[in-house]
Parts: C-alpha cells; structure tokens; sequence
C-alpha cells in the first residue's frame, strides 16, 4: 500500500510548473515579431512534454481593425500562433499548445508579437483589463 | 492513520491542426476530433483557436461535442477579409460513464456572410488545439 503522499509511478503528473506575466506596460510599432516584454520562461525539465498556456489582452493605441499576432517559441522555433483584430478598445486571444517530448536540460518558452499597423499596446501595470501572461507545465506524458 | 495521496490528473490528451485547413462551410464539420478511454471521471477541456476569413465581417462559430454531447461554443469575426480572430473554451464535463470518449470540436463560417475561414498553423500564423485532462477531482 503506498503511504502518504506517495504516488503511483504509473500516473501521469505535473512534474514541474512555472508562471509568469508582464509586469509591466509595453508598445510595439514592429511588423515583424519581437519578444513580448517579460514574457519568457526558462525551464529544466527532466524529458518530458510540456504544456503552455498563454493568454493576452491587448489594445492599439493609434488605429482601429488592426491585427496583432502573437507566437509562441520552443528553444527558439515558432511552435504555433494567434492573431486577433482589435482597435483602441482592446481584445483578447489564447494559445493552447502542448510539446512533443523535450530532452533532459533547460528550455526556453517565450512569447512574440507583432502588429500589422500603428502601436500595439499592453497595459499591464496600469489597465486591469490588458495583460499576458504564460504558464508551462511539464507533465509525465 | 495513513492517507493516500488523491491523483488528480489521470490522463492527458492532445489534438492540434498541422497543416493548413479550410473550410466553407455553413453547417457545423469536424475540425479536431480526438479518443480518450476513461474511467467515471470529469474530463477538464481545453480549446484554442485563431482563424482568418476571406469575408469582411465573416465569422466562425465552434462547438465542443463530448460523447455525443453539444457541450460548450465560441465564435469570432474578421472584420476585413483576411483579418484573424481567435477563440477558446474551457470546460468541465460531470463524470463520465468509464470507457471510450469521442470529443469532437467542430466549425463552420456564418451563413450570413460566408467567405472561407483558413487556420495556418505553420511559422506560427495561427492554430486551433485541444486539449484534455482525465481527473478525478
């Protein structure tokens, strides 16, 4: 009988998990993709899958209907990408996506975006409604 | 007395697009379909997704079906053509009956407008996942 807090080694498990939001309010005018602030996580897994949430709310502080992409980069390959059209009022969009197996040691998971036209802003020091935010977690399989 | 450690997540599950998918139309069709055997647990889902449409103004409309079950929806418009919109449901099914479990997200762009809806997943443009947790709590 496995004692307290003992596991069943069978059972998939969220081996390690790690959070992190930007602190801070930032704009972009690039077309082409560039780091999203703080949004990076650097990770040591043991070679395993990982699963990234990433959730975002954005506005643009010059132009209406204007997309603004998002991607998320595994050790530095796009891994997959969202895009949303907003206007000054904001809006928001998710990525789900989940790893294949990622060899033993550090990896690094961070976000970029990019805006087709005008200042791409997140606000997330002083809007309570914008932010983004990245959560990885490495699960047994 | 002893205590058992109470597992939460049994199982995970994932289904993602990963080549570029089209669609026109304007009755809901499979887009992600995926197989999990289960015992009597809830099932936690997650579903993500961003799409262009060829049609200023076109949307998609998405549905979550677990086991037979219309389960949850979203939708979103591109207000050009061209533009990208996305979408996402999370989800809790109750307890299921043990065994195996068809979840189906499917799509189709707004009879009003029409256009095409495109997912291209490749160098990050846009996606469409689902993912599942088999727990017991």
């Amino acid at each position: 009988m496995p004692l307290a807090g003992s596991r069943d080694a069978a059972t998939p498990q969220v081996r390690n998990s790690a959070f992190v939001e930007q602190i801070s309010d930032i704009t972009t005018t690039s077309t082409t993709f560039v780091d999203l602030g703080n949004v990076s996580i650097t990770m040591v897994t043991a070679g395993a899958p990982c699963v990234c949430f990433f959730s975002c709310s954005a506005s643009n502080a010059t132009m209406n209907n204007v997309i603004t992409s998002f991607r998320l980069m595994v050790d530095g390959v796009a891994a997959r990408g969202t895009k949303f059209t907003y206007n000054t009022t904001g809006g928001g969009t998710t990525l789900t996506y989940r790893t294949g197996t990622l060899a033993a040691g550090s990896h690094i998971f961070k976000i970029q975006w990019s805006v087709a036209a005008g200042t791409g802003r997140i606000r997330a020091l002083t809007q309570i409604d914008e932010g983004a935010n990245l959560l990885v977690e490495e699960i047994d399989r | 007395m002893p205590l058992f450690y109470q597992e939460s997540v049994v199982q995970t599950a994932f289904a993602e697009i990963t080549t570029t998918t089209s669609t026109t139309s304007l009755t809901h069709v499979d887009l992600l379909t995926l197989t999990i055997t289960t015992g009597a647990n809830p099932l936690l889902i997650y579903v993500s997704m961003s799409s262009e449409n060829s049609a200023a103004n076109g949307w998609v409309e998405a549905q979550l079906i677990v086991s037979g079950v219309v389960s949850a929806g979203t939708a979103y418009h591109s207000t050009s053509s061209g533009f990208g919109n996305t979408g996402s449901i999370v989800w809790k099914t109750p307890p299921l009956t043990a065994g195996s479990q068809l979840i189906r997200l499917q799509w189709h762009v707004g009879a009003l407008i029409g256009g095409s809806a495109t997912i291209t997943p490749s160098n990050g443009v846009n996606h469409a996942t689902l993912y599942v947790q088999e727990v017991t709590v």
